[in-house]
């Protein structure tokens, strides 16, 4: 019962905390780069050795989602058939500036609290 | 009881049983068919499994409201109509996002941009001749009666008349707006009609669009005429027929022209 209280809390708290990750995340592999979604998802799988990869159902509201807010836009290519990349947008530039601020303050409060611990 | 209340449910039905048989078998002739179908056959059965459900189920819906409820043929228009555009746009979502998701498990080689062409040009081919029209409405505003004709029958006299805002005006404005609407649409959501329609295939869809709306244009500036006097309903009859018989032939060699220059 108490485990399976804690898989769900687990669940939940994953969920939340990965959403915002994986937006950021995102918008910093588009930063530089136009890629299609494949190509998005295979950098997770290389970068963080398949530990922290979106499914692909999460990925696709996610894709949809940054759409919708502005912050990325698809557009055609060519390839065995018609595919949908994803390069950011002024919009989408000017957010992921803010938000590496926000990141990086995060990252400080957290070593922080670990020293704080230590 | 209405007899086309009911042949329409039927159909309905029909449509949704065949929509269902072929949800396996991407065919060119029955089901959901757009780009996104005809390039996965994933989404070909995503689609074609929502849109047969979909319909016999409406079908019935539509039949127990004709035999229960009996609305007037004009109300069970507007609902059929009504049912069939959701089924247009979800059928068009459903497809669009198997088609997505199947592309994020898909190895891409490729970032090459597909080769659009430019709408604006065609645009503009169609919106000048409604200009046009509504400079000649203007001009011939005051000799126009109260009820002008809308309609003509096969020999050329006019079977359908509308007051003279709605025929001279709505009427026409709304038959004028379908193509350009259809051209931005293509434009903006290539794998929206049936061919993924892109570089040629692109350029042929326009010019085809515009072909037609020059054409529906031609037909109301001759209704107009006729309300004024200045022309014979048989003219307008005989230009329709004609110029039927050219843009079938024009579809005909252009669709040549793509389909050659698709497979050299």
């Amino acid at each position: 019962m108490s485990l399976d209280r804690k898989s769900k809390v687990l669940k939940k708290f994953r969920k939340e905390i990965r959403s915002g990750i994986y937006s950021y995340l995102v918008l910093k592999l588009l930063e530089t780069r136009e890629l299609h979604g494949y190509a998005i998802r295979k950098f997770f799988e290389t970068l963080t050795s398949g530990k922290f990869v979106p499914s692909e159902g999460a990925l696709y509201d996610l894709l949809k989602g940054l759409q919708k807010h502005g912050l990325i836009e698809s557009f055609w290519v060519t390839d065995v058939r018609p595919r949908k990349c994803y390069r950011l947008t002024e919009l989408g530039k000017e957010v992921l500036e803010e938000i590496k601020v926000e990141i990086n303050l995060l990252k400080e409060v957290i070593e922080k609290l670990e020293e704080v611990r230590e | 009881m209405n007899e086309l209340e009911v042949v329409l449910s039927i159909v309905m039905i029909c449509v949704g049983v065949l929509t269902y048989a072929f949800r396996n078998t991407p065919n060119p002739y029955i089901g959901v068919r757009m780009g996104y179908t005809y390039l996965s056959k994933e989404a070909w059965r995503k689609a074609n499994t929502f849109a047969g459900i979909y319909c016999i189920l409406t079908g019935f819906c539509l039949l127990a409201i004709s035999v229960i409820l009996k609305p007037s043929i004009p109300a069970f228009l507007a609902v059929l109509l009504i049912l069939v555009a959701i089924l247009a746009v979800q059928s068009y979502r459903t497809a669009k996002e198997t088609y997505e998701r199947e592309d994020l498990r898909t190895p891409a080689n490729t970032t090459r941009p597909l080769k659009m062409i430019g709408v604006k040009p065609y645009l503009l081919v169609q919106l000048i001749p409604i200009a046009f029209y509504f400079i000649l409405a203007s001009m011939f505003w005051d000799r126009l009666p109260d009820t002008v004709a809308i309609h003509f029958d096969a020999s050329g006299r006019p079977d359908n008349y509308a007051d003279k805002i709605t025929g001279t005006l709505v009427i026409p404005l709304i038959a004028m707006a379908v193509i350009p609407l259809l051209t931005v649409l293509a434009s903006r959501e290539p794998m929206l009609i049936r061919f993924p329609v892109y570089g040629k295939g692109q350029k042929v869809l326009f010019t085809l669009l515009a072909g037609v709306q020059i054409f529906i244009v031609a037909v109301m500036m001759l209704a107009l005429l006729y309300n004024v006097g200045m022309v014979f309903g048989e003219l307008v009859v005989w230009f329709t027929i004609g110029f039927s018989v050219l843009l079938l032939i024009w579809i005909g060699w252009m669709w040549r022209v793509y389909r050659l220059e698709v497979n050299s």
